[in-house]
C-alpha cells in the first residue's frame, strides 16, 4: 500500500513537472515573434523537443539549431539527421566558420576559450543574425550551480549578457516575456527537472536516446559532448531503468566528465554571463 | 494533482544563516555530490577559510566573495522518507524580489533569526511576505544559539517574542526550534548543548509538516492560453487551473459568456483523455464554433441565478500588494495586470493604508503611493473587467502581478472580502455578463470610476475659484478621476474671444460655459468651472443644461472688502480708477445663490478643509468612489 501511494506520489511529481515545462513552451511561443530551440541530441534537449511536440500535439513550430563545433561524437550526427527527417524538424546548424578555420581546438586554446568561440560566439551570431527574440535551453538547476540560480524566462542583453545581479521578479507562472532591444530571453522548461527526472520522463515517453548513453565494457556517457573534452563514466548501467536506479545513489555530479567545467573555479560562471547555454 | 515534494523556503534577516543552514542539512545527509564538495573545499583552502556551507549553494563568485545570497535557489532533499524542495533565498532587503520569486514557489517556510541579534528588520519583512502569499505552516529556526552560550534564557525571550509578532501579523508558527547550523546542532540530532530543549530537531519538525492541501472540490478555471489550428481541428490549449474538465461537459466562457460542450480533450501521442484536472495543460475541441481567444477563462455553467461557486467579471480589484518597482506605485501610471492568461491595462484608484513591512507600521493615512519592498491594501482599476476568484477560494485565479513598462514590478493577492468591499463600491460585482457594445455612458463610468459631472464655482473676484479650482483638481486627478478645470483663461481667450464684458456678452459667455461643461460631463469627465458667474439666472440655466443631478453649485462666500484687500490680479484697483467697467461688486451686482449645493466662507476656511468639504459632499452624492 506504501509502496503504491509513493509511486502515484512519483508519477504526480512528474506530470507536474511536465505540465508546467509544456506551460512555458506555449507561453513563450504565444509571446514573443521568433522563438528558437537548442539542440544539442544530449538527452536533455531531446526530452525538451519530446515536450514540445506534446504541447504542439506533434509539431514543432519553430526551428531548432545545432550548434556543431565539429567536435561533436559521429553517433550525435547520425541521431540528429535521422530524427530531423523522421519528425520534419526545421533544423539549422550553425558553425563558428571563422574560428574553426584558425584552427580553433580544446588542445590549441583550452576547454574555456574553445568553448567561448565555438559554442558561446557562435550562438551570439546566429541571435544576431537571425533576429530570435527566444530560445529554449535544456538546462537544469542541479547541473551546477549558476544554473542552480537562473530564471525560467531568463533576459539577455544584446550581446547575449547575462544579468545575473538582477534578475526579474518572476512569480506564478508570470514570466518576463519582453525582450530588450536587440537582446532576447532564454526560456528554460526543464529548469526544475534533476537528472533522474530527465531518465524517468524518457522511460515513462518510451522516447529514443543516444546509445551512448548505455554502459558498454564498464563504462558509459553521462553527459555528452565534444570528443575531447568528454569522457565516458565507469558504469554498468545498461538501460533506461538501471541508470535511474544508479542515479538514485549517486555521489558525483553529472557534469563531472567536462572539462571546460573545470578549467577556472567559476569557468561556468564567466562561460554564461557571455552567453553560454 | 499535488506534487510530492513538500516546497520550503528558508527566509530571514541577511547574515542570520540561510545557505549556511540549507548547505549543512544537504550536507549532513550525504546529499551534495562530492565533486562540488571538494570544489568549495579547494576555494575555501585557498582563501584561508574554514569550509563554508553556503558556498554550496551560493555559487556565484560574487557571492562567495562577499558572503552574501544575491539570488534565490532551490535544490532537492530527502530525509526520513519524505522528498523536500529547499528554497534558499537572500536576506537583504536590496534582493527582496529575489526572496519573493522563491517563496512564490512554496507552500511552507522556515524563517530563520540570529539568537544574538534576535528579530530584525528582514525577518518581519519577510513574514509579512510569507503571510501575504497565503503560507500557514512556517518553523522558525533560531539559529547561531553557540553565540548566546546555548542560553535557556534567551531563547525564551526569543521565542515569546517570535511568537507574538507572528501571531500578530497571522503566521503562527508550528514550532520554534534552537540550533545552530554551523555546527550541526539540533538539525538532525537533538544537541547535548541544549539539554533544557526538549522539542524536535528541525529535521523532526520539518517531516511534521503537512503536504500542500489537495485540490478537493473546487470549481472549475480553465485558462485559455493559445488557440492552435494546425489541421482542421481548432484546439483551445490552456490550463486547468482549478477543478476537472471533462469530455461532453458545459462549458462557459467568461467574460465573453459564451457557452458551448466540450468535444474532445486532446493528447498527443495517443488517444484523446476523459477529464483533466488542477496543473493539466490540455488541449480542448469545442462542440461550436466559437471564437474564443486567449484570457477567456472556461467554467462550468451555467448554473444560473445565485451560483456562489461563480468568479468574479469585475474591473475594479481589491487586492493586497507587495511593490519591487524602482518607482513606486502611484496613481496615474498605467501598469500591466496579469492573472493567469488575461491581460490588460490598469491603474491604482486609492491606497486604503500602507504597511512598512519591515517595521509593522501602518503609515500615514495620506500616503496615496507605495514604495518599493512596502506593501499595502489597495483598489485598483482594470481598462476592462477581468474574471477572477478571492486567494482565499481558488488561490491561482486570487492571484496577479503589475508590469511597469514590461518588467513584474509588484505581486498582488485579491483579499477576502472582495465581494463586500465592490458591493460598497457600488460596483457590479460577482455575475455572469456580458458587456453591450456601443459605448454608454455606464460604460464611461465605469471605465473611470465615477460619473461625469460638474462642479461649478461661483463667487466675487478674489474668493478663491481659481485656486480652489485649481487645487480640487489635483486632488481628484490623484484620486484617479478624469478631471478638467475650465477657466477664464483657457476660455475667453479661445473659444469665446469674440466676446467682451458687456451684460450681454457675459450671458452670453456663461451660456456657452455652461454647454462646454454639459458636454464634457457627457464624455465622462469631472468639470470644475471657476468664473463669478454673477446671475442666479444664467447658474440655473447652466444647471438644466448640465442636468440637476449631475451639477455642483459651490458658492464661494467671502466679503468683498476681503476680496478686494486680496485682490491677486489687481483688478479691483483698475475698477475703482475706472480701468475696467462693469466690474461685478464695483459697477454690477453680484447675486449670491439662493440655494447652492455647498457654500464656503472662503475668508475663513482653509483652501485644504475647503477640498476636503468638497470631496466629502462628492462622495456623499456618489460621484466619487
Amino acid at each position: 500500500m506504501k509502496k503504491r501511494s509513493s509511486a502515484a506520489a512519483e508519477e504526480n511529481r512528474l506530470l507536474e513537472l511536465e505540465n508546467e515545462a509544456v506551460y512555458m513552451v506555449r507561453e513563450a511561443y504565444k509571446k514573443f515573434k521568433k522563438p528558437a530551440m537548442l539542440w544539442s541530441m544530449g538527452k536533455d534537449s531531446t526530452a525538451l523537443l519530446w515536450l514540445v511536440r506534446k504541447a504542439f500535439f506533434g509539431r514543432v513550430p519553430f526551428p531548432l539549431i545545432h550548434i556543431d563545433t565539429t567536435y561533436k561524437m559521429p553517433e550525435m550526427i547520425k541521431f540528429r539527421d535521422e530524427k530531423a527527417a523522421a519528425w520534419g524538424l526545421d533544423l539549422k546548424v550553425v558553425r563558428n566558420q571563422a574560428a574553426l578555420k584558425a584552427g580553433m581546438s580544446p588542445a590549441s586554446g583550452g576547454a574555456l576559450k574553445c568553448c567561448t568561440a565555438l559554442k558561446t560566439a557562435a550562438l551570439r551570431e546566429l541571435l544576431k543574425k537571425e533576429k530570435y527574440d527566444a530560445v529554449f535551453v535544456a538546462i537544469r538547476r542541479d547541473e551546477e550551480g549558476t544554473r542552480a540560480k537562473e530564471r525560467f524566462f531568463s533576459p539577455r542583453g544584446p550581446g547575449s549578457e547575462w544579468n545575473f545581479k538582477d534578475q526579474p521578479p518572476e512569480l506564478w507562472s508570470q514570466f518576463q516575456t519582453d525582450a530588450c532591444e536587440g537582446g532576447h530571453v532564454r526560456v528554460h522548461p526543464l529548469l526544475r527537472w534533476t537528472e533522474a527526472d530527465v531518465w524517468k520522463f524518457i522511460r515513462k515517453e518510451k522516447i529514443q536516446v543516444i546509445d551512448l548513453y548505455f554502459a558498454r565494457n564498464g563504462r558509459r556517457y553521462r553527459s555528452l559532448g565534444c570528443v575531447p573534452c568528454t569522457a565516458p563514466v565507469p558504469s554498468s548501467a545498461a538501460s533506461v531503468d538501471e541508470i535511474i536506479a544508479e542515479l538514485e545513489g549517486c555521489g558525483t555530479s553529472e557534469r563531472a566528465g567536462r572539462a571546460q567545467d573545470k578549467a577556472d573555479d567559476y569557468a561556468m560562471q564567466k562561460l554564461r554571463v557571455e552567453g553560454y547555454m | 494533482m499535488p506534487g510530492a515534494d513538500i516546497k520550503i523556503v528558508i527566509a530571514g534577516h541577511v547574515d542570520h544563516g540561510k545557505s549556511t543552514l540549507v548547505g549543512r542539512l544537504l550536507s549532513d545527509t550525504g546529499q551534495i555530490p562530492e565533486d562540488r564538495k571538494s570544489k568549495v573545499e579547494k576555494i575555501c583552502r585557498a582563501a584561508g577559510k574554514r569550509f563554508e556551507f553556503a558556498f554550496l549553494l551560493d555559487a556565484f563568485e560574487e557571492e562567495q566573495a562577499q558572503g552574501v545570497t544575491i539570488d534565490y535557489t532551490e535544490i532537492r532533499w530527502r530525509f526520513g522518507g519524505r522528498r523536500f524542495l529547499l528554497i534558499d533565498t537572500p536576506g537583504h532587503k536590496e534582493f527582496s524580489k529575489n526572496m519573493v520569486t522563491g517563496a512564490s514557489r512554496a507552500d511552507a517556510a522556515v524563517i530563520l533569526l540570529d539568537a544574538a541579534e534576535g528579530i530584525r528588520e528582514q525577518f518581519r519583512r519577510h513574514s509579512h511576505i510569507l503571510a501575504m502569499l497565503g503560507l500557514d505552516r512556517v518553523v522558525v529556526a533560531v539559529n547561531k544559539m553557540d553565540l548566546v552560550a546555548y542560553d535557556e534564557r534567551r531563547f525564551a525571550e526569543i521565542d515569546s517574542e517570535v511568537r507574538s509578532f507572528l501571531g500578530k501579523i497571522g503566521l503562527p508558527p508550528a514550532a520554534v526550534v534552537p540550533l545552530c547550523s554551523i555546527r550541526g546542532e539540533n538539525l538532525l540530532e537533538p544537541a547535548s548543548s541544549m539539554p533544557w530543549y526538549k522539542g524536535l530537531p528541525l529535521s523532526g519538525e520539518l517531516l511534521r509538516l503537512k503536504p500542500a492541501k489537495k485540490a478537493g472540490q473546487n470549481p472549475l478555471r480553465f485558462s485559455v492560453q493559445d488557440v492552435y489550428k494546425f489541421d482542421e481541428k481548432r484546439i483551445f490549449a490552456g490550463r486547468v487551473e482549478s477543478g476537472v474538465v471533462k469530455k461532453g461537459q458545459k462549458i462557459l466562457f467568461l467574460p465573453s459568456g459564451k457557452e458551448t460542450r466540450v468535444k474532445t480533450i486532446e493528447n498527443w501521442p495517443g488517444p484523446g483523455a476523459a477529464a483533466a484536472v488542477r496543473g493539466v495543460c490540455a488541449g480542448l475541441t469545442l462542440e461550436d464554433p466559437l471564437f474564443i481567444e486567449r484570457g477567456e477563462i472556461g467554467v462550468d455553467g451555467p448554473a444560473g441565478g445565485k451560483d456562489r461557486t461563480a468568479p468574479f467579471v469585475s474591473d475594479i480589484v481589491p487586492a493586497n500588494i507587495f511593490w519591487m518597482g524602482e518607482r513606486p506605485l502611484a496613481p496615474g501610471i498605467t501598469y500591466k495586470f496579469r492573472l493567469a492568461t488575461q491581460e490588460t491595462g490598469c491603474r491604482l484608484v486609492s491606497v486604503e493604508n500602507v504597511v512598512d513591512a519591515a517595521t509593522f507600521e501602518k503609515l500615514d493615512q495620506a500616503e496615496d503611493s507605495i514604495a518599493r519592498n512596502n506593501m499595502g491594501d489597495v483598489t485598483l482599476k482594470l481598462d476592462k473587467p477581468l474574471v477572477f476568484d478571492e486567494f482565499s477560494r481558488i488561490d491561482v485565479m486570487g492571484r496577479f502581478v503589475l508590469a511597469d513598462d514590461g518588467r513584474v514590478c509588484g505581486g498582488g493577492i485579491i483579499l477576502k472580502d472582495a465581494r463586500e468591499r465592490l458591493r460598497y463600491k457600488g460596483i457590479k460585482k460577482r455575475a455572469l455578463f456580458t458587456e453591450k457594445s456601443g459605448v454608454t455612458r455606464e460604460a464611461r463610468e465605469k471605465r473611470n470610476g465615477h460619473p461625469g459631472f460638474t462642479v461649478w464655482f461661483t463667487g466675487l473676484s478674489g474668493s478663491g475659484k481659481s485656486t480652489l479650482a485649481r487645487e480640487l483638481e489635483k486632488e481628484l486627478f490623484g484620486r484617479g478621476a478624469q478631471v478638467y478645470v475650465l477657466d477664464g483663461d483657457n476660455v475667453r481667450q479661445g473659444i469665446n474671444k469674440d466676446l467682451g464684458f458687456s451684460s450681454a456678452d457675459r450671458v452670453e459667455n456663461i451660456r456657452r460655459l455652461g454647454e462646454i461643461a454639459k458636454l464634457f460631463s457627457d464624455a465622462g469627465l469631472a468639470v470644475i468651472t471657476a468664473f463669478i458667474s454673477p446671475f442666479e439666472s444664467d447658474r440655473e440655466a447652466a444647471r438644466r443644461v448640465v442636468g440637476a443631478k449631475r451639477f455642483v453649485e459651490v458658492f464661494l462666500d467671502c466679503p468683498l472688502r476681503v476680496c478686494e484687500r486680496r485682490d491677486p490680479k489687481g483688478l479691483y484697483k483698475k475698477a475703482r480708477l475706472g480701468k475696467i467697467m462693469n466690474f461685478t461688486g464695483v459697477h454690477s451686482p453680484y447675486e449670491p445663490p439662493s440655494r447652492p449645493d455647498i457654500t464656503l466662507r472662503t475668508d475663513k476656511l482653509g483652501v485644504g478643509a475647503a477640498v476636503e468639504k468638497i470631496t466629502g459632499y462628492l462622495k456623499k452624492r456618489g460621484m466619487l468612489p
